[in-house]
């Protein structure tokens, strides 16, 4: 055994075995364990403002059409044909009064149920029961706007799985009408995972010269900012004092106003859900990071931001300018976030050196990496390995 | 059409292409000398997700300068961008002149590996100034590139 391969003197729940990131096999088996089990982020309800609107997208690999129903509902099903297995919908956003297979003409009201099909006396013979031949429903269930899906019908409720976590959203979120004002997407040569903890870990502040200049708790050894951890792998990182974001020290005086509730000009306040869903709020706007996996060393990743429906124009140029100084494109933090996890895939993908490092233990200070180590329990618990060993598991599953 | 048009119309499509030639060698401080004053700064795109023009840059010349200013304290991405630029549709009008210009960026790594980037349009404004050159008032991107594969800290 090389030097590179041998495990850190750590203990178990303190490093991880980079393999996690980069073996299609865990990859395969994290689609079944965790995205077909859990609660995910789809979409914001702006987003299907009108009865008709949908949006397609996928989880666990498996195409999906959220679409507000006449009755106000938002439901999810499989963009799929019962007939033939055609995609229903070929639109990424639209509003639609029914849904007709562009294949063989089979239609499909808002809320799922077959509604008619081309040449129906050739399917008498058979009896056909249109009842049942519906598109197959998913779970759906929003809260504070965010629409989430699940494919498991055993998994629990939206709220339970979410338990707590949602009580530093309930104001900036849920008490004032919000919209998505920015998308946009890019597929990111990384496991899906690393842009989830990049996402997490604070200690990666180091790399931004702006979060180094104005977060003047990152470099400090105590601070207000703390660490939330919650069950079921959800974490969050926010200040239940003064602490704000020093933005006058990065020579950036203009943007503050339009301060969401709850929230103090210029507080921070981010959240992580298990598994893949971020939001990141900047006292007057919001980020949401939500990642669609497409194999082990590439991810779709989406970003949302959002105002508040029925800005004035000014605050909400000045929520928007905000946004992209940071999480635009062509932002201050993106850009360097990209760089970092994309090294890191293509280093590990070699598997010169094995193990990296989760050790950091700082009373919950943001550069603490409890919420990361809390973040991996979470996920040894759903695949049933370790992420510190993982193949010794899979022997033992093996042997069983 | 007058000599004096063809003039301002060639001088204007040669702005249009000095300022990607400025960018293609990151020469900063030379792509803000082509503005205005007054001019700005933007990168748009249509989202068909959310049947909405956004806006993912935007700003005037002193945020400009501010933001660029910045650009040696960022890790940045080694790869080097082309633009390649169709020419410049131009209208003149009076002492200004708008210009259309389909553009492509190609991206090469380190490693010599290129790839196409961004596709979209420059759709700008601008203003002849006393001295006689023609400068921005509007450089405004219209990307159809919506998923990126790279991200940039440099106007496009």
């Amino acid at each position: 055994m090389h030097a590179g391969h041998i495990p850190p003197a750590l203990p178990d729940t303190h490093y991880l075995d980079n393999r996690i990131f980069t073996d299609p096999a865990i990859f395969k088996e994290e689609q079944e364990k965790i995205f077909a089990r859990v609660w995910q982020f789809v979409c914001h309800e702006s987003e299907l403002p009108k009865a008709g609107d949908y949006r397609c997208t996928s989880i666990a690999g498996k195409p999906v059409i959220v679409v507000r129903g006449d009755d106000g509902k938002v439901r999810a099903f499989f963009n799929v044909c019962r007939h033939r297995g055609a995609e229903v919908v070929r639109q990424e956003s639209g509003n639609a009064t029914s849904f007709t297979c562009f294949y063989h003409h089979w239609n499909y009201k808002l809320d799922g149920s077959l509604r008619s099909v081309a040449k129906p006396q050739g399917y008498e013979a058979v009896k056909l029961d249109k009842s049942q031949l519906g598109l197959v429903p998913v779970r759906a269930e929003s809260i504070l706007g965010l629409v989430f899906l699940c494919l498991d019908p055993d998994a629990p409720s939206l709220e339970d799985f979410l338990g707590d976590i949602v009580a530093p959203l309930r104001q900036p979120l849920g008490t004032v009408p919000m919209e998505v004002f920015h998308f946009h997407k890019a597929v990111i040569h990384t496991n899906w995972k690393l842009w989830s903890d990049n996402n997490s870990e604070r200690y990666h502040s180091m790399l931004h010269a702006i979060n180094r200049t104005t977060q003047p708790w990152v470099m400090g050894e105590t601070s207000p900012m703390k660490l939330r951890l919650f069950p079921h792998g959800h974490s969050g990182y926010w200040s239940d004092g003064q602490a704000t974001v020093a933005y006058e020290k990065g020579g950036i005086n203009d943007i503050t106003g339009g301060t969401l509730p709850g929230l103090r000009d210029s507080e921070m306040r981010v959240v992580n859900l298990f598994p893949d869903l971020m939001v990141n709020i900047r006292s007057n706007v919001v980020r949401l990071d939500r990642m669609v996996p497409l194999d082990a060393h590439t991810t779709l990743v989406e970003w949302r931001g959002l105002g508040v429906l029925g800005d004035d124009a000014a605050t909400r140029e000045l929520r928007l300018k905000h946004h992209n100084i940071f999480w635009g494109p062509a932002g201050r933090n993106l850009p360097e976030d990209l760089l970092a996890v994309e090294s890191q895939y293509r280093s590990m993908s070699a598997d010169a050196v094995r193990y990296s490092i989760l050790a950091r233990e700082e009373d919950l200070n943001p550069t603490d990496d409890a919420n990361i180590r809390a973040y991996y329990k979470e996920w040894g618990r759903r695949m049933g390995r370790s992420a510190s060993h993982p193949y010794t598991q899979i022997q033992e599953e093996a042997v069983r | 059409m007058s000599d004096t048009v063809t003039q301002d119309c060639l001088a204007v499509q040669r702005v249009v292409q000095r300022t990607a030639a400025l960018l293609d060698a990151e020469d900063l401080a030379g792509w803000l000398q082509l503005f205005d004053v007054a001019g700005n700064y933007e990168i748009r795109a249509h989202s068909t997700e959310l049947s909405r023009t956004m806006s993912w840059w935007k700003s005037d010349l002193p945020d400009l300068t501010r933001t660029l200013g910045e650009v040696p304290r960022h890790v940045r991405d080694p790869a080097r961008r082309l633009r390649v630029l169709s020419p410049a549709l131009v209208e003149l009008d009076g002492g200004q002149a708008r210009a259309d210009t389909p553009f492509c960026v190609y991206r090469t790594l380190p490693t010599g590996e290129s790839s196409l980037f961004l596709v979209g349009r420059y759709r700008d404004l601008l203003r002849k100034a006393e001295s006689g050159e023609w400068r921005y008032l509007q450089h405004h991107v219209e990307l159809d590139t919506r998923v990126w594969d790279a991200f940039t800290h440099l106007p496009i």
